[in-house]
């Protein structure tokens, strides 16, 4: 699976100030599992966002989607509606999710990203490990 | 019109530990600030992220969440969970520039009817030095679906 790391706040926060309605979309596959922009994070970081403009005093606000798989053009279409009155979105997918959502929507309306795609990974086992790129070196320890 | 600030506490409580504790502070006549409204969860492992968030968007000024002992979780792990969300609320909180301190964890087991007026009297005191929360506070009426915040 995609693993992926949010961008850091302020990036965000700047990227989405200059519009007034943004979609939040999240991604229910890879980024989902490695808890970087499923539904729950997508919601979350909509909260986040909307204390960040109330405290700046902008008024903006902001909605959340999220789909099965945003590498699949077949689940965007239920965007469609979802995305009608809004100014930008906001993908939380890997990049292939956000370049297939761009494609989708960019004649429509300006398409951001909420996240860095970091490296293709695996679950090897229950906890948290990383591997070495040197097999006599390999380190994984739940 | 010279408006005394009075806090907004919110406290999440596990039902068969704080909050029991909570209710034996009544039984006690311990005396501990006003300012804090209890909601009871079943389990602190309930907490979610999204409703510590929710809480300070709808303008609670300090928020606590408070489960059982170490080890003593009725569900084995939930007070472990809430722990470890309530640590990542932190960061984010850290993130908006809303001061963490706002928000606490805290361990109070079913006994200990005094930890929990102390724990309320610290929170209080930090949410005063802290001032209001920047966010303001909403009224029903402007309060989006799922923060309403009883006032």
């Amino acid at each position: 699976m995609i693993v992926a790391k949010r961008k850091p706040f302020d990036e965000i926060v700047q990227a989405a100030a200059p519009f007034h309605r943004v979609l939040v979309v999240g991604c229910g596959t890879c980024v989902a599992v490695c808890l970087t922009g499923g539904e729950k994070e997508a919601g979350i970081l909509s909260s986040q966002l909307d204390i960040a403009a109330q405290m700046a005093g902008r008024e903006q606000i902001f909605e959340t989607a999220c789909v099965e798989r945003q590498c699949d053009r077949e689940f965007l279409d239920e965007l469609a509606e979802a995305s009608e009155g809004c100014d930008a979105m906001l993908s939380m997918a890997c990049g292939a999710g956000i370049q297939f959502l761009a494609e989708r929507f960019t004649h429509r309306l300006p398409v951001l990203a909420g996240v860095d795609t970091t490296f293709i990974g695996v679950n090897s086992a229950v906890g948290y490990g990383t591997r070495n790129a040197a097999p006599a070196a390999a380190a994984c320890s739940p | 019109m010279n408006q005394k600030y009075e806090p907004k506490i919110l406290a999440l409580l596990c039902t068969y530990c704080t909050y029991t504790a909570a209710d034996m502070a009544g039984s006690m006549r311990l005396q501990y600030p006003p300012n804090v409204r209890v909601v009871k969860l079943l389990c602190t492992g309930k907490v979610d992220v999204a409703y510590l968030l929710g809480a300070f968007r709808a303008g609670a000024d300090a928020v606590m969440v408070s489960g059982c002992e170490i080890g003593d979780c009725h569900f084995l792990e939930g007070n472990l969970r809430a722990k470890e969300r309530v640590a990542h609320a932190k960061t984010l909180l850290d993130e908006l520039g809303l001061d963490s301190r706002r928000l606490e964890m805290f361990h109070i087991g079913a006994s200990d009817a005094p930890k929990w007026a102390e724990a309320v009297e610290q929170m209080n005191r930090r949410a005063l030095e802290l001032g209001p929360n920047p966010l303001g506070r909403r009224s029903s009426q402007t309060a989006r679906p799922g923060e309403e915040l009883t006032r």
